[in-house]
C-alpha cells in the first residue's frame, strides 16, 4: 500500500472510528558507532562521492525542528579519518580525498567508459579495519525521461489547501528491459535574491544559490520489466509553491539505473519510510547494504554503496507563469526598518543548503 | 484408496443408520404421553420428580434430551421440567454421584416423568458420568474449554453496539489479539491462523467484517459458542491451538417471528417460521453496515468517493423427517467491500454452506454426518492508471465428516472419519482492470490443491466415581493433489534464489504427504463433588496457514497448504487445571496452566515479498514457538450482580531452527511473538436491573504488544533512516479500556423490544495499536508516534424488536 493510500485509511479511520496520531516518547536503545558508508558512482562529469558517518548514542538533546522541538540528537557522526579507495576489476585503486565533513570524492576523473564497463568496489580503512562493498558494476540500459510539471493546489503537511508543484516524468522503457531497475531524484536549484540595499556605487548584491533535495521523503523506484516497451508517466515529487520561486528556479530531475540489489535495497527503505503504524505495515526491521567487513562477518555496516548509469533532465520556472502572486520578503522598500528584514534576505549562510558559488546549471 | 473406502464405508453406516432406525421398538423404558386435550404442539413439556435411593428428592441432576444438555437441573425437591419438541427422544437424568437412567419417550403431549437414580458404588466399575450444567466446568473432564451462550453475548458491551462473537472472546482468559481491529484471536499463545472455526461442524475460513474491527458472525442467529483451548476433542481437527464451535439458532416450527436490529453500525434483520408445520422450518437473517451512509453525507470528498460495507447473509432449513432424524441445510455468505477515495480497495467475501443430518439410532446411538462446502475471495487493489493493479486469491473446500456416537453404561465411545478437499485458486495480479489498461499481461501464480483425511476415535470412560478419562485418537493425513513443479535448493544451503539447482516435476505417487497420529488424552479426578483437578495432552497437525507479512492477521490474507517445502505445524498441547465450585454453584474458580510446543511454525524474513511470489519457501522462516502461562477466572452465576475475573499470565516466544543467518531471526536467539502480552486481565460485570434491564461493564487490561524499536537514524542520500532492533525488541505502552452498557428492558408494551444504550473506551484512553516512526513536523528527523485506532469514547444505540 502506498503512502497516499495509507493517508486514506487513516483519514477513513478517524473519521469512523475516531482514530488518532500522536507523538509520543518511546524508550530507544541507541547503538552508537555504527560505520555507515553511502557511495555511487555514476556516468556523469559530476563529483563522485562517498559519505562516511558512524551512528551516535543519541543521549544529548537538543532543539532542531523549525517548530522548536527538542528531540535527541541522534545525528551520525561524520568520520574524517578513513582512507577511501575505489577499486575496479582489475585491482586498479582509485583514491578519495576528504572533501567536506564526512565527505569524500573520487580525486582522479576515471574514464566514461571504464565507469561504464568495469566492475568496482570499495575498500575503506578506518580505525584499523577494512570495510569493502561487494563488486558492482553499472547496468547497460536507461529509461528516456521526459520531465514537466503541473501544479495546483492541494494538501501539504497539515495544511488543506497550499499551492503545489507537480514534478513529473514521462519515461520510455526500453524494449529490452528484463534487468532494468530504475531510481530518481529531485533536486531543486534556485536562485535567492537578496536585498538590493541602494549603495553610492550602485553595486549589485550578489545572489545567493540554494541547493536542495525536493519531497526528500519520498522514494520512486520502477521495475523496468513491467513496462518494456511502455512509456510510463508518473509523478516524481510534490514541492511547495513558496518564496523559492521568486526567481529563476530550476527543478533537476535524475534518473538511475541501478542494480537488482540497489533495487531491493532502496525498495526496503521506501518500505521503512511508508509505515504508518497500520494494520497493513510490514513489519519494520534493520536495512541491509552492500558493505562488510571481511575479517569480521559478525560486523555490520550501513549503507550502500552503488554503481548507477544516470540520466538528467531539468526544467526551469519564473515568477510570471503562476497565476498568484509569489512575493519575495527580501525585496527592498524604502523607509522600512532594516531588522523586519529575514535575516536571509543579508546573508546566504542564514538560508540552509545556499553558496554563493553559482551552480553548474546556472552556468549553462 | 483406503481413505476412500474408510469414507465410503461410514457413507454406507450411515445409510444402514437410517433404515435401523425404522425397525427401533420401545422398550420398557419407553414412555408415550398423548392427551388429545392437548392443543397440538410443536414442544410440549415434560416435568417429573428426580429421586434418590432413600426416596427423597435429588437436586442438581441434569436433564439431556437427545444426548444434548438442555440446560435444566433438578431444583433443591427434585422437580425438574424440560421443554421438548414433539416426537421420539431419548431422555437422560445424569448426576456426578448416581448411576445415568435413559428413557424413551414419545412427546405427543404434555408429561410427567418420575424417576429414581441409583449411587454409584466402587462395585459398579460400570458408571458413565457426563457433567452438565452447572458443575460442568467441574466435571467435564476436558480442561479449557469456555462457553458463552446468546444471552451472555448480547449483554455484553460491545464495539458500536454490535454483539460480536470473536471480539467477545477476548475477554476469556487465554484470549487475547494483536491490538484492535486486527482479525482473528490468539489462544493460549497460537497464531490466529491456528483457531478451527466451526459454524456448527462446517469449517469457516474467513470470520471478519470490517477489517477485522468486528466478526462475519450475525449475533442474532448464534445460539452459543465453545472455545475448546488447547485441549481439543479428536473429533476435532486440522489446526494446532484451539477449536471455536459456533452453534446458530433453528427456525421455529410453529410461527413466524420477525427480529429487526437498528444499531450505529448496522441493521439486522431475522425472519423464522414454519414452511411446513411442525415439519420443515426455515430461518433467514441478514445484516448491512451503516458506513456508507455516514460516507455519502461526509463534506470531504476523499471520504463521500469512499465505500465502506458489508452485509451477511444466513439462511437455514431444518427438516425433521421424522421423530429420530433430521437434516440441517445452512448457508452462510459474507462480503465486504472497501474502496478508499477511490485510491485503492479491498474486497472479501465467504460463502460456507453445509448440509448435516442427525440420527439417533437406538437410545445409545446417534450418528452425525455434515457435508459441507466453501468459497473465499479476496482481493487488494490500487486504481492508479499507471501503477495500479489488483491482486485477487482464494480457496475452495469440501468437507465431509461422519462420527457416531455410542454409550453404554460407563462408557462413551464416538468414532468418525473427516476429509477436506482445499482447492487454492491461482494468486492473480491483473494490470488490466476498471480505469486501469496496460499491456502487460496477468502474473499468475497458481497454488496447491490438497486433501487431508482423519478417522478418528475418542473413549470416554469412568472407571470409578471420581475419575473421568477421555482417550481419543486422530490420524491426520494429508496429500498434495494434482501435479507440482519444485524448486530444488542446494544441499546444505539457504533457501534462496541463489541456491536454486534445478526444477523438479512431481506427480502422483511423487506428490509431497504428511500424516500423523495425534493422540488426545483429558482426565478429571474430583477431590470433592464441587472441586476438580483435571489434566490434558493433545497432539496437533496444521496443513493449512495464512500467509501475510503485516503487523497483525488481515481479512485479505492468504491461505497457504503445505506443500514441497512448507512443512505441516505440529503443536503439542499439555494443560492442568483447578477447579472449584462455591456456595451452590454461585461462584466458580478455576486456574489453569498450559504449555504449548509448537514445531514449523512460520515467520517471515525480513522484508519479505509474499505478493505473487511462486517460490513463497525462500522468504519464509520455520520456527519453534513455545507458550506457557496460568490462567485464573473467578465467576459469579447467580444473584444480581453475575460476571467474572479473568487474569492471564503468559509469555509466547518463538525461535528460528535454521543455522543459515539468512533464515535465521535474531540470530537463532528466542524473541517474543507479535501477540505475546504477558499480562491479561478483564472484569465483567452485568447487573439485573428492574423491568428485565441489565447494567453491564468490561475493565479490559493488558501488557503492550511487541515492536521492533529504532536502535540509531542514519542518513543515505540525504535520507533518513532507520535502523531497528532485533525483532520484537520493544513493547507498545499498555492497553486499559473501560466499556459499559445498558439494556432496557420492553419499552413498548405491545413489542418485545429493548434498547441498548453502550460506551466504548469510556475514559477515551487513547491505546496504541503501533508505535512507528515519522519524520517531525517539516524536518527530516524521525520520532516516535503512536496510532491509535480507537482513541475517543464511541457511544452506541442499537434497538431490537421481536414480533
Amino acid at each position: 500500500m502506498h503512502q497516499s493510500a495509507l493517508k486514506y485509511y487513516h483519514l477513513i479511520t478517524f473519521c469512523l472510528l475516531a482514530s488518532c496520531i500522536e507523538r509520543i516518547d518511546f524508550p530507544t536503545n541507541y547503538q552508537a558507532s555504527q560505520l555507515v558508508v553511502y557511495g555511487q558512482v555514476n556516468n556523469l562529469e559530476d563529483e563522485q562521492v562517498v559519505y562516511i558517518s558512524r551512528t551516535s548514542d543519541g543521549r544529548d538533546l537538543f532543539t532542531i525542528t523549525p517548530e522548536g522541538i527538542e528531540v535527541f540528537n541522534d545525528l551520525p557522526a561524520p568520520v574524517n579519518n578513513a582512507s577511501v579507495f575505489l577499486v575496479n576489476e582489475n585491482g586498479l585503486r582509485y583514491p578519495y580525498f576528504l572533501s567536506t565533513e564526512g565527505k569524500y570524492v573520487l580525486s582522479e576523473n576515471i574514464p566514461k567508459e571504464d565507469r561504464e564497463n568495469l566492475s568496482y568496489h570499495l575498500e575503506i580503512e578506518v580505525d584499523g579495519k577494512i570495510i569493502q562493498s561487494a563488486p558492482e558494476k553499472m547496468p547497460p540500459s536507461i529509461g528516456q525521461d521526459s520531465s514537466f510539471f503541473t501544479f495546483g493546489r492541494g494538501l501539504f503537511g497539515n495544511n488543506p489547501s497550499v499551492p503545489l508543484l507537480s514534478i513529473k516524468s514521462k519515461t520510455f522503457i526500453p524494449s529490452d528491459a528484463s534487468s532494468l531497475y530504475l531510481r530518481w531524484d529531485l533536486q531543486s536549484v534556485y536562485r535567492w535574491e537578496r536585498t538590493q540595499v541602494p549603495n553610492p556605487f550602485n553595486v549589485p548584491t550578489p545572489p545567493c544559490y540554494v541547493i536542495e533535495p525536493v519531497d526528500g521523503r519520498k522514494i520512486v523506484t520502477l521495475e523496468g520489466s513491467r513496462f518494456a516497451g511502455e512509456a510510463v508517466e508518473q509523478t516524481l515529487g510534490i514541492r511547495r509553491i513558496d518564496r523559492a520561486f521568486a526567481s529563476i528556479h530550476y527543478i533537476i530531475v535524475r534518473q538511475m539505473s541501478i542494480t537488482a540489489d540497489a533495487f531491493r535495497f532502496w525498495n526496503q527503505m521506501k518500505l521503512l519510510s511508508e509505515t504508518s503504524g497500520s494494520l497493513f505495515d510490514v513489519p519494520p526491521a534493520p536495512l541491509r547494504g552492500n558493505l562488510f567487513n571481511p575479517d569480521d562477518a559478525e560486523e555490520i555496516v550501513l549503507g550502500i554503496f552503488e554503481l548507477a548509469r544516470a540520466q538528467e533532465t531539468n526544467f526551469f520556472t519564473v515568477r510570471a507563469i503562476f497565476p498568484f502572486v509569489i512575493s519575495s520578503p527580501c525585496t527592498y522598500e524604502e523607509g522600512r526598518n532594516m531588522a523586519s528584514y529575514p535575516p536571509e534576505c543579508f546573508s546566504c549562510e542564514a538560508l540552509p543548503g545556499a553558496t554563493l558559488n553559482v551552480p553548474r546549471i546556472f552556468q549553462r | 484408496m483406503r481413505k476412500y473406502w474408510l469414507f465410503v464405508s461410514l457413507l454406507i453406516s450411515t445409510i444402514l443408520a437410517w433404515d435401523a432406525y425404522a425397525q427401533i421398538k420401545p422398550d420398557s423404558t419407553y414412555y408415550y404421553f398423548r392427551n388429545d386435550n392437548d392443543p397440538k404442539s410443536p414442544f410440549y413439556i415434560l416435568t417429573g420428580n428426580i429421586k434418590d435411593e432413600t426416596g427423597q428428592g435429588l437436586s442438581g441432576v441434569s436433564v439431556l434430551v437427545d444426548g444434548n444438555f438442555t440446560g435444566r437441573v433438578s431444583d433443591e425437591r427434585g422437580i425438574y421440567y424440560v421443554q421438548v419438541d414433539s416426537g421420539e427422544h431419548r431422555i437422560t437424568f445424569r448426576h456426578l454421584a448416581y448411576i445415568p437412567t435413559i428413557y424413551r419417550v414419545g412427546m405427543y403431549g404434555h408429561g410427567l416423568l418420575n424417576t429414581q437414580l441409583n449411587p454409584k458404588t466402587l462395585e459398579l466399575d460400570e458408571i458413565t458420568v457426563v457433567a452438565e450444567g452447572a458443575q460442568r466446568n467441574v466435571n467435564n473432564p476436558i480442561a479449557g474449554i469456555n462457553r458463552i451462550t446468546a444471552k451472555e453475548l448480547n449483554t455484553l458491551p460491545n464495539l458500536m453496539g454490535e454483539a460480536d462473537v470473536i471480539r467477545s472472546l477476548e475477554l476469556l482468559p487465554g484470549v487475547t489479539s494483536v491490538g484492535e481491529g486486527s482479525a482473528g484471536l490468539n489462544v493460549r499463545g497460537g497464531q490466529s491462523d491456528q483457531n478451527l472455526i466451526l459454524l456448527n461442524e462446517a469449517l469457516v475460513l474467513s470470520t471478519n467484517h470490517a477489517l477485522g474491527f468486528l466478526s462475519s458472525f450475525n449475533p442474532d442467529i448464534v445460539d452459543g459458542f465453545s472455545l475448546y483451548k488447547g485441549n481439543i476433542p479428536a473429533s476435532f481437527g486440522g489446526r494446532s491451538s484451539a477449536a471455536l464451535q459456533v452453534s446458530t439458532k433453528k427456525g421455529d416450527f410453529l410461527e413466524n417471528k420477525t427480529e429487526l436490529s437498528l444499531g450505529t453500525s448496522a441493521n439486522r434483520i431475522l425472519s423464522s417460521g414454519p414452511l411446513v408445520k411442525d415439519k420443515i422450518s426455515y430461518l433467514a437473517a441478514g445484516r448491512l453496515s451503516n458506513a456508507n451512509w455516514l460516507l455519502r453525507r461526509a463534506n470531504n470528498p476523499e471520504l463521500n468517493t469512499s465505500r465502506l460495507s458489508f452485509y451477511d447473509l444466513y439462511t437455514g432449513f431444518s427438516w425433521k423427517i421424522n421423530q429420530n432424524h433430521n437434516i440441517d441445510f445452512n448457508t452462510l455468505y459474507t462480503a465486504d467491500d472497501f474502496l478508499l477515495a477511490n485510491d485503492f480497495g479491498f474486497e472479501w467475501s465467504n460463502l460456507v454452506t453445509s448440509i448435516s443430518s442427525k440420527s439417533l439410532i437406538s437410545p445409545n446411538l446417534s450418528i452425525l454426518s455434515t457435508w459441507a462446502f466453501g468459497n473465499f475471495d479476496n482481493s487488494y487493489y490500487e486504481t492508479d492508471p499507471f501503477t495500479g493493479a489488483r491482486l485477487r486469491n482464494g480457496m475452495e473446500y469440501l468437507q465431509g465428516k461422519v462420527s457416531a456416537f455410542y454409550t453404554y453404561k460407563n462408557h462413551s465411545l464416538t468414532l468418525g472419519a473427516e476429509m477436506i478437499r482445499y482447492d487454492s485458486k491461482p494468486e492473480i495480479k491483473s494490470f488490466n482492470f476498471q480505469n486501469v489498461f496496460s499491456p502487460i499481461p496477468d502474473i499468475r501464480v497458481d497454488k496447491e490443491s490438497g486433501l487431508e483425511s482423519s478417522p478418528f476415535a475418542s473413549l470416554e470412560w469412568n472407571p470409578i466415581k471420581w475419575i473421568s478419562l477421555v482417550a481419543g485418537l486422530r490420524y491426520a493425513k494429508y496429500r498434495q493433489l494434482g501435479n507440482a513443479e519444485v524448486l530444488e535448493y542446494e544441499i546444505m544451503a539457504p533457501k534462496t534464489l541463489q541456491n536454486i539447482v534445478d526444477t523438479l516435476l512431481l506427480s502422483g505417487e511423487q506428490m509431497p504427504q504428511y500424516q500423523g497420529w495425534e493422540p488426545r488424552l483429558a482426565f478429571r479426578i474430583s477431590l470433592s463433588e464441587h472441586m476438580s483437578v483435571k489434566s490434558g495432552y493433545s497432539r496437533t497437525y496444521q496443513f493449512i496457514q495464512s500467509i501475510s507479512n503485516t503487523t497483525g492477521p488481515t481479512p485479505i490474507d492468504l491461505w497457504q497448504l503445505s506443500n514441497f517445502h512448507i512443512q505441516p505445524q505440529v503443536s503439542d498441547n499439555y494443560s492442568l487445571g483447578y477447579f472449584l465450585n462455591l456456595k451452590d454453584n454461585t461462584w466458580s474458580l478455576s486456574l489453569d496452566l498450559f504449555y504449548r510446543n509448537s514445531l514449523h511454525q512460520i515467520d517471515y524474513r525480513d522484508f519479505a515479498n509474499l505478493v505473487v511470489n511462486p517460490h513463497l519457501e525462500t522468504e519464509l522462516v520455520p520456527t519453534q514457538a513455545v507458550a506457557r502461562g496460568v490462567e485464573l477466572m473467578v465467576k459469579k452465576n447467580k444473584g444480581n450482580w453475575t460476571g467474572w475475573l479473568a487474569y492471564t499470565f503468559s509469555r509466547t516466544l518463538q525461535r528460528s531452527v535454521s543455522s543459515f543467518a539468512v533464515e535465521s531471526i535474531n540470530n537463532g536467539n528466542w524473541f517474543p511473538a507479535n501477540w505475546d502480552r504477558p499480562h491479561v486481565g478483564t472484569l465483567v460485570l452485568s447487573r439485573k436491573l428492574w423491568q428485565g434491564g441489565s447494567f453491564n461493564c468490561n475493565i479490559n487490561y493488558s501488557t503492550g504488544r511487541p515492536i521492533s524499536g529504532l536502535n540509531a537514524v542514519y542518513i543515505v542520500n540525504n535520507r533518513y533512516v532507520p535502523l531497528f532492533s532485533d525483532r520484537n525488541e520493544f513493547r507498545i505502552p499498555d492497553y486499559f479500556r473501560i466499556d459499559v452498557s445498558y439494556t432496557t428492558g420492553s419499552l413498548f408494551i405491545p413489542f418485545d423490544d429493548s434498547l441498548t444504550l453502550g460506551i466504548f473506551n469510556l475514559l477515551g484512553r487513547r491505546n496504541a495499536y503501533s508505535v512507528f516512526y515519522q519524520p517531525l513536523g517539516t524536518s527530516s528527523r524521525l520520532v516516535p508516534y503512536q496510532l491509535s485506532l480507537l482513541g475517543t469514547v464511541l457511544p452506541s444505540i442499537s434497538y431490537k424488536v421481536r414480533f
